[in-house]
């Protein structure tokens, strides 16, 4: 350990830093340089509000789909979720935007996304928000 | 921008509660004020989080004044208490050099890029919503469901169709992010985020004091705290959501209490550092790993210490663990009574997992750890610095006092790993492989800040005296 202060930095801090701060500066800056549409889109954040930023973390057509089913789904109705990959972080999201409906198994309304043409014993349309994603509602009582 | 001077007054009385609490600990004025501050932003979320189990557990609502009002007036009551009793005692002992010395162009630059790195934290917390896989599933999901029902959901938590985001995680970060909804009155994700960025700087105070009481120069704690900092993949946890940083601050805030209570044998740090790992434990469940090991660190100094009294030293010993009990048992009583397991660790997975079959799972797990160690796009090179320090500077790092912060680490990492060992995952692409790559590199954060202290113990500059 060196022993005193002085103007002059110790030898095992000039050779630190001179490993640190390049790889600090490069890293700062090279996500930037390989795509400068990062900073652009950051700045066109500044001024969106928490919907739009949304929008832009989980995808425009998934957050129109999630955004359609909150606004269509009843108070504590449950779900289930088709056209969502198990293991996705859609799916994740979706549970947490669309709390405090509840997913279950037995559900009374299947959300169905990007699935064209999609049907299942026992459920009616409920409401479309385009042709491949859309809400059905199962005839059978929901079981939570 | 609103969002984030929301969040941070939520986050005043709390903190303010954790500075009172601390003012009543520190009899003789050890704590500096910002070093307070920082300490005290964490002690009142720790505590804000055990009156809220406190309350689920006697059917108390989670209202703001109903939460605020005991916290403030039982922190404020117990330092007047404190100042009544050692009236005459007060005084300032801090060790830090205090008369003013202007700062050199190099700690200008240090501590430009310090605030630039926060400032940076600060705005990608703010400038994203909730996104991140258990920003939303583990933490976020909770915290949504805690403000909705004004308590914590016990129905939620039973759910089967939600026991895959791990119910009998403890409550620490989504309560925080209730309360702070409770306050601004509605779910501004935005102002929920900000208490993450505060315990990346929080992180870095501590570090900064820590080494400064350690007898480092001011620039040398200044460029230590910017290595910390400057880390790509710590700031950017801190803007994520995840609870990691929060465990960075508290595991790492009550080692390095640790060592200064062995090294100065002031009771103010060792009640500190059984506080904080309290908090860790109340974050995630490693956290009852990060008190064992303290404990098995505590009771190896006080064993290795002649000419104190047995009775003095089962005292130090039975302080610490009444804290930790006093801390956790809120927690572990209402997971208990909602009969919460982890679904990872368990007795079963234990007893399957023991076997020499699963001893083909260490080659992952040191491939794992070597891309870490020489990844600088997320570690830059904190890695190999410490492996330099421990090889270079053996007389420092291999000796009392440092070797326990250097052992307690070790062990922390050897404990995680070794969880990897057991962990149901068999199957791929759901394998260890899989696992490792998505949460193993997040635990390494959580002994971070001892690790930058290391380096700056190995590597800093000691104040002339």
């Amino acid at each position: 350990m060196a022993e005193k202060s002085t103007s002059t930095l110790p030898t095992a801090w000039r050779i630190i830093l001179a490993l640190w701060i390049p790889v600090w500066f490069f890293f700062l800056v090279w996500p930037l340089r390989r795509d400068p549409s990062r900073l652009l889109n950051a700045f066109s954040l500044i001024r969106a509000d928490t919907e739009a930023r949304r929008a832009g973390a989980y995808g425009e057509e998934f957050h129109a789909f999630l955004n359609f089913c909150k606004d269509r789904l009843p108070a504590g109705s449950t779900f289930r979720l088709v056209g969502i990959d198990y293991a996705s972080i859609d799916k994740v999201r979706a549970f947490y935007f669309l709390y405090p409906s509840l997913v279950t198994e037995h559900a009374e309304f299947i959300l169905v996304y990007k699935t064209p043409g999609y049907r299942e014993n026992n459920t009616h349309p409920y409401a479309s928000l385009n042709p491949s994603s859309f809400i059905l509602r199962s005839s059978q009582p929901a079981i939570p | 921008m609103t969002d984030n001077l929301l969040g941070l007054a939520s986050l005043a009385p709390v903190t303010l509660a954790g500075c009172l609490v601390l003012l009543t600990l520190d009899h003789h004025g050890v704590l500096r004020p910002v070093e307070r501050l920082a300490l005290g932003y964490g002690v009142g979320n720790g505590l804000l989080a055990w009156e809220m189990l406190v309350f689920q557990a006697f059917g108390f609502p989670f209202t703001v004044i109903g939460l605020i009002a005991p916290l403030l007036g039982v922190s404020a009551l117990a330092l007047l208490f404190a100042r009544r009793r050692q009236p005459q005692e007060r005084r300032s002992e801090s060790s830090f050099a205090s008369t003013s010395v202007s700062f050199h162009r190099f700690e200008w630059f240090l501590i430009a890029a310090i605030i630039l790195e926060m400032l940076r934290a600060f705005f990608q917390a703010w400038l994203l919503p909730m996104e991140a896989y258990d920003a939303v599933s583990n933490w976020g999901l909770k915290a949504k469901a805690i403000f909705l029902a004004g308590s914590i959901s016990e129905s939620f938590l039973q759910n089967p169709n939600y026991q895959v985001f791990h119910p009998d995680y403890p409550l620490l970060v989504p309560l925080l992010e209730s309360y702070v909804y409770r306050f601004v009155g509605d779910l501004r994700e935005a102002s929920a985020k900000a208490v993450f960025p505060l315990f990346l700087a929080g992180c870095v105070v501590v570090l900064f004091s820590a080494l400064r009481r350690a007898g480092q120069t001011r620039r040398s704690c200044l460029l230590f705290s910017f290595l910390l900092v400057s880390i790509p993949y710590f700031s950017e946890q801190a803007t994520s959501g995840y609870a990691d940083v929060v465990v960075s601050f508290y595991f790492g805030a009550a080692s390095l209490y640790l060592y200064l209570w062995q090294t100065t044998g002031r009771g103010l740090f060792l009640a500190l550092s059984a506080l904080l790992t309290g908090c860790a434990a109340l974050t995630k469940n490693e956290g009852v790993v990060l008190c064992g090991i303290h404990l098995v660190w505590l009771a190896a100094v006080l064993l290795s210490r002649s000419g104190i009294a047995f009775r003095s030293k089962l005292a130090s010993l039975g302080i610490y663990f009444c804290i930790l009990a006093a801390v956790l048992m809120p927690w572990y009583l209402f997971k208990d009574s909602l009969g919460l397991r982890n679904d990872l660790i368990n007795r079963e997975a234990l007893t399957a997992g023991l076997s020499w079959n699963s001893l083909t799972r260490v080659g992952p797990i040191l491939y794992h750890l070597q891309t870490q160690v020489f990844g600088p796009k997320n570690w830059n090179l904190v890695w190999v610095l410490l492996g330099v320090a421990v090889g270079l500077r053996r007389r420092v790092l291999w000796r009392l006092p440092a070797v326990f912060v250097l052992c307690a680490m070790g062990l922390t990492l050897v404990a995680y790993m070794g969880a990897y060992l057991i962990t149901p995952y068999t199957i791929p692409p759901f394998d260890v492989t899989w696992h490792l790559r998505t949460s193993a590199s997040r635990l390494l954060l959580h002994v971070l800040p001892q690790v930058v202290f290391l380096i700056g113990l190995a590597f800093g500059e000691t104040e002339k005296v």
